[in-house]
């Protein structure tokens, strides 16, 4: 079985008398240490899909499973505990505690987990060692989204996933930033699911999803890998 | 605006209930704790204004040291100003009531026009052997019931009255006694119990012992405006009342004069008839010996002529004589004065009369109302404000949080083309209507739930009817503008700032605001001992500051209202137990008929010995200082061992030296209200108008009604005799049960009244019952208010840190470390706002208790340690329980939706 899988996931939105369908039959899986893309125009489902995999919303129909564990058939209670120990998120918008210094946040994700990596080596292999103290305030828009990204893997999760890390960011931090992520994903073996609209960026990853209008339309393995930095767009 | 712009308003109403409910509630507490303690004085006043206008309530009462004829009426009718005069009796008599008490009452004859009462229950007299009773002191069990005349009453009295019982037909309330006082009196234990009223017909009296008099106009009570009326015309019913007691003093000494004059006459014509009876008596003694000479003639030639010798005529003549002589006349009989001559003899002319005229203000019953409505206003003047402020604090907070959460919505719609005055409006609509609905509701509720159960508690010791409701459109205005001004004026103001910001800059979102080291970061030693967690609290409270002000000046007021709540209730609750624990440690008072010279036989039988208890003469005396004068009574003591049975000493409880010649001790309450001091001089007036002047040596603990001490040669000095001494101090044995001993004592003839103290402090601590209910409504209101304001400062803290709640609920944390993460805060706030709320509190309590007056009982200014820790516990409780029903809100703050957009 693969490391994720999605069985005929769909997931309906009911907002006042309207029922909304963001999902419909979706499949697809993602192998452990991959680095997965999903690509697809604004309002396709990207984010409905990471999120559910990422615990924080719940399917309509379908299964979804994580190493194993059918995630879609958690409790609320096990829901958190799922995204405590097993997932780490990196947001557009970072959503970093604008009172916590940039060390002090990754503390804060790390703090509650089972065995977290420790917050100053995090930092330094993102290349804030300098900056740690500083509130993020202090600090620019790429800096806060490695920060971001630090605190996701002080968590230790068994993925990483990231919702349009880029998008906040300009072209050379958004660069880096996806950088990154990869050298993260070959270098620790992690499995990263990042999300973007950037059809681009598809060259550098392992496992390319293309999602529209609810549904997966495509679902390949990248043959030729390149690496971020010679990707341009 | 728009139909779209009004949907989008009401759809804001909607989806943020809560907070729009919170605004809603706050000016209603706000606004209904103002007005309606600011509206229950004018309510009372009115209700006794009503009460004595629909019972024609007398402005002068006409007395005079003869009484007025039942003409006189007439004669003060026609005076200027004067709308009705009515004479009346009014007696102090001993009664029997049916259960076999004996109590003194003031008995008062009907009156038609002036000071005409309110009938409670039953009927009005149809035969003048009936009464109507008192009905705040009898139940209406009473009707039918009869009252007795008692025998020990003076004979002179009973002579008064035409029946010696009367039937109870009725249940009055009368506007000479809104109060429970009843007056002095020389009978029983000086104090009278009740009133009844019997028809006119009723007393064998033909004159009138006072005229009530009611003038023309009506004025709001207590105003200058008739103080300064009743004093125009004061003098020119003085006057007629004296010129009508000066011409019936005339006429009853021309009376004495004539019937003086007549037993006069008698004696000198019985002087006259004396001198003629002696006079005829010498004659008849002239006529006897006459007689007996002649007859003594005539026996002697008797014998000749019956042998019928013819006799010369010349002693013939004798027995002509004797015949012709004429017949003894009987004496007539010496005239005897009449009896009633001694009575007429023993008559003294009147003195020269006195006439008074005693205004309202002479009546313990409206100088009273005065000064105890005055407690309410007393509350009214602090209270409220303090509610509006933190109501206005947090209107303003929430307010401006809103307008500051929507600047990207703003934005959207200026982008769109909307005015600024449309905008404006949706956020003016609002909080407009929340706040108007919250001041209608809370005006409404306000003036009506304050004022009656205010004016309940007061049916303890007023009875003048159910209130009255004033509206008062000041008070209505006032509560309005402000409720506005906090709502409506605060969004406009937040909202200008906004609007004229450009809305490309709205749409972007407004930096967050920057993190800060707080002070606590560089003092490591402790810094680094707090967890982790906690450090984020200690730094998010520090980093808000105006939440942080916001908060601690709402908790703390919450706080100090629930301790002026509880303080208001310990200070009045402990008054009778620290007078009888401390001050009067005496276990009765026991007042003789008779003066007692040194033992009281009766308690010596009872196996006491002059140790067990304690002489003295207790007297009602008015206190006359420069700032007013005040009946009260004076104890004048002659023992030395006084401290024994009463503790004589100041607040501080340090103990004061028993006074001596010219010197005396007054009680704090006395000395707070007139200002008095040690060394001040002051004045003891005695009914008869004879004063006492002395020093003042010291200021004593006592709260139970006034008194003044003094040694008797400071009474000797100034009067010239010591006073009686008719009061006991006794102490019982230990063990004893001072209710029998009491019930014993009073069996004895000697005995006039005993008073348990045991009694008296279970009496109080009843009365006192109903000034709790102010109480509790000050403690529901503290909690309200805490209520609201917690839950809106939480919700402003929820909403506000909406995106890192969501955060930290995506990085795994369980509802339980998200609650505690988001309301560990609150919960410190919370606890430094009620530290701040203590002293806070012990202020608020103080100036409470200045305002706060009741006759007779002095207030000691303290709150309980106990309540310091109630009204602590009280808020953090409060805070506790608001955040975690919010527990439910942090749970329902939904991750994706918060974290997807920038805003
Ligand atoms: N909470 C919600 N309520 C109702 N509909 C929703 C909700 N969240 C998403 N949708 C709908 O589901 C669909 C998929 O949304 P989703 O956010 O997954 O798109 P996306 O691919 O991430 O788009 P984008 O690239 O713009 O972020 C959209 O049509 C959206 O309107
Ligand atoms: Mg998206």
């Amino acid at each position: 079985m693969s490391f994720v899988s999605f069985e005929h996931v769909g997931k309906t939105y009911h907002t006042g008398e309207v029922d909304i369908k963001a999902l419909n039959d979706v499949n697809f899986s993602v192998e452990q240490g991959e680095f997965c893309i999903i690509v697809g125009a604004s309002g396709a489902g990207k984010t409905t899909i990471l999120n559910i995999l990422g615990g924080m919303d719940t399917v309509s129909e379908g299964k979804v499973f994580l190493d194993g564990n059918e995630i879609s058939s958690y409790k609320k209670k096990q829901l958190t505990g799922y995204r405590r120990y097993d997932v780490g998120f990196v947001f557009q918008f970072y959503n970093l505690v604008q009172n916590l210094t940039a060390k002090e946040n990754v503390e804060l994700a790390a703090q509650i987990c089972k065995n977290p990596l420790p917050a100053e080596e995090v930092l330094k292999e993102v290349g804030l060692s300098e900056r740690m103290n500083n509130f993020p305030s202090q600090l620019s828009g790429g800096e806060q989204q490695r920060v971001a990204i630090a605190r996701a893997l002080a968590k230790n999760p068994k993925i990483l996933l990231c919702d349009e890390p880029t998008g906040a960011l300009d072209y050379v931090t958004g660069k880096a930033v996806l950088k990154l992520l990869q050298d993260t994903c070959r270098k620790k073996g992690k499995t990263v699911i990042v999300i973007t609209h950037n059809q681009a960026l598809t060259a550098m990853a392992d496992r390319i999803i293309t999602v529209k209008s609810g549904t997966i339309t495509d679902m390949r393995k990248n043959a030729s890998i390149v690496d971020v930095e010679d990707i341009d767009w | 605006m728009s139909k779209r712009l009004l949907q989008s308003t009401l759809r804001e109403i909607r989806n943020s209930l809560g907070r729009y409910i919170a605004i809603m509630a706050i000016i209603a507490i706000g606004v209904g704790f103002f007005a309606g303690l600011k509206n229950t004085q004018p309510d009372m006043l009115a209700t006794i204004k009503h009460f004595y206008e629909k019972t024609n309530f007398h402005d002068y009462r006409l007395v005079s040291t003869i009484g007025f004829d039942k003409e006189s009426v007439d004669a003060i009718a026609q005076l200027p100003e004067c709308n009705a005069a009515c004479g009346s009796i009014v007696l102090d008599a001993l009664v029997t009531l049916e259960e076999g008490r004996g109590i003194v009452m003031k008995v008062h004859s009907l009156t038609e026009t002036v000071d005409a009462l309110e009938l409670v229950a039953g009927r009005y007299p149809q035969n003048p052997n009936e009464c109507v009773l008192d009905s705040y002191v009898f139940s209406d069990e009473m009707l039918g019931q009869t009252i007795v005349l008692a025998e020990n009453n003076e004979e002179e009295l009973l002579e008064k009255f035409v029946y010696d019982s009367f039937t109870v037909v009725g249940m009055v309330t009368s506007p000479v006694y809104i109060q429970y006082e009843r007056g002095n009196t020389p009978l029983g234990r000086g104090v009278v119990d009740a009133y009844m009223l019997i028809p006119e017909d009723a007393f064998d009296m033909d004159y009138y012992t006072e005229i009530d008099v009611k003038l023309n106009q009506n004025f709001e009570l207590y105003d200058d405006a008739y103080k300064n009326y009743v004093d125009e015309y004061e003098e020119t019913y003085k006057s007629a009342a004296l010129t009508l007691a000066q011409e019936r003093t005339d006429r009853f000494n021309d009376e004495i004069r004539e019937a003086k004059q007549e037993v006069e006459d008698a004696r000198t014509q019985i002087e006259d008839a004396k001198a003629q009876i002696e006079e005829a008596k010498k004659q008849i003694e002239e006529l006897e010996k006459t007689r007996a000479e002649l007859e003594e003639a005539a026996a002697k030639l008797q014998p000749y002529l019956d042998m019928g010798y013819p006799l010369p005529p010349e002693q013939m003549a004798v027995f002509t004589a004797l015949e012709q002589l004429p017949e003894t006349p009987e004496l007539p009989e010496i005239p005897e004065l009449p009896e009633e001559a001694k009575e007429v003899d023993e008559l003294e002319y009147f003195e020269e009369p006195q006439a008074y005229v005693l205004g309202r203000d002479t009546n313990i019953g409206y100088v009273c109302f005065e000064s105890d409505s005055g407690i309410v206003d007393g509350i009214a003047n602090v209270f409220p404000i303090f509610f509006f402020a933190v109501a206005a604090l947090v209107c303003v907070t929430t307010m401006n949080r809103m307008v500051e959460e929507q600047r990207t919505q703003i934005g959207v719609l200026k982008a769109l083309g909307y005015g600024d005055g449309a905008i404006l409006f949706k956020y003016l609509f609002y909080a407009g209507s929340a706040a108007l609905i919250g001041c209608v509701g809370g005006y409404c509720l306000g003036t009506w739930m304050f004022p009656k159960a205010i004016w309940y508690a007061y049916g303890m010791m007023y009875n003048a009817g159910p209130l009255v409701f004033v509206f008062s459109w000041k008070l209505a205005v006032i509560s309005l503008v402000v409720a506005m001004l906090c709502s409506m004026g605060i969004t406009f103001l937040s909202c200008r700032v906004q609007l004229t910001e450009r809305a490309a800059m709205l749409m972007r979102p407004k930096a967050p605001k920057a993190g800060k080291r707080i002070f606590l970061e560089y003092i490591p030693f402790l810094w680094n001992h707090i967890g982790f967690l906690k450090k984020v609290s200690f730094r998010n409270i520090f980093r808000y500051k105006r939440r942080f002000f916001m908060m601690v000046l709402g908790i703390s007021g919450c706080t100090a209202l629930l301790i002026a709540g509880f303080g208001i209730k310990d200070s009045i609750a402990g008054v009778a137990n620290m007078q009888y624990d401390r001050v009067a440690i005496y276990d009765m008072g026991i007042t003789t008929k008779d003066e007692v010279e040194n033992e009281f036989p009766l308690l010596q039988e009872m196996g006491y010995t002059r140790d067990d208890y304690f002489v003295f003469a207790e007297n009602s005396m008015d206190l006359v200082t420069e700032e007013g004068s005040k009946s009260l009574y004076v104890a004048t003591l002659t023992e030395d061992k006084f401290d024994q049975f009463y503790s004589l000493h100041t607040l501080k409880q340090e103990p004061i030296a028993f006074p001596k010649k010219g010197e005396a001790v007054v009680n704090c309450r006395m000395a707070e209200q007139f200002h008095l001091s040690v060394g001040d001089q002051v004045i003891l007036r005695t009914d008869a108008l004879q004063e006492i002047p002395v020093t003042i040596s010291g200021i004593n603990e006592n709260f139970v009604y006034n008194y003044v001490y003094i040694a008797e040669e400071t009474y000797v000095d100034t009067l010239g005799k010591a006073p009686q001494r008719k009061n006991i101090y006794l102490k019982a044995h230990e063990g004893e049960d001072v209710r029998e001993v009491s019930a014993s004592i009073l069996e004895s003839e000697d005995v006039a009244t005993v008073s348990v103290n045991e009694e008296t402090r279970e009496r109080i601590n009843t009365m006192m019952v109903s000034m709790n209910i102010i109480v509790y409504i000050v403690i529901a209101c503290a909690a309200a208010l805490a209520f609201v304001v917690l839950y809106n400062l939480t919700n402003i803290n929820i909403t506000e840190r909406i995106r890192e709640i969501a955060t930290i609920k995506v990085l795994g944390f369980f509802q339980r470390e998200t609650c505690a993460y988001v309301f560990r805060e609150n919960l410190i706030l919370a606890v430094i706002g009620a530290f701040v709320g203590l002293p806070l509190g012990k202020l608020l309590h103080a100036f409470i208790m200045a305002n706060i007056r009741v006759d007779l009982i002095t207030f000691a200014v303290y709150v309980k340690p106990i309540s310091y820790i109630f009204a602590f516990l009280f808020t953090v409780v409060f805070a506790a329980l608001v955040n975690f029903s919010m527990g439910g809100k942090l749970d329902r703050v939904n991750m994706t939706e918060s974290l997807k957009s920038v805003d």
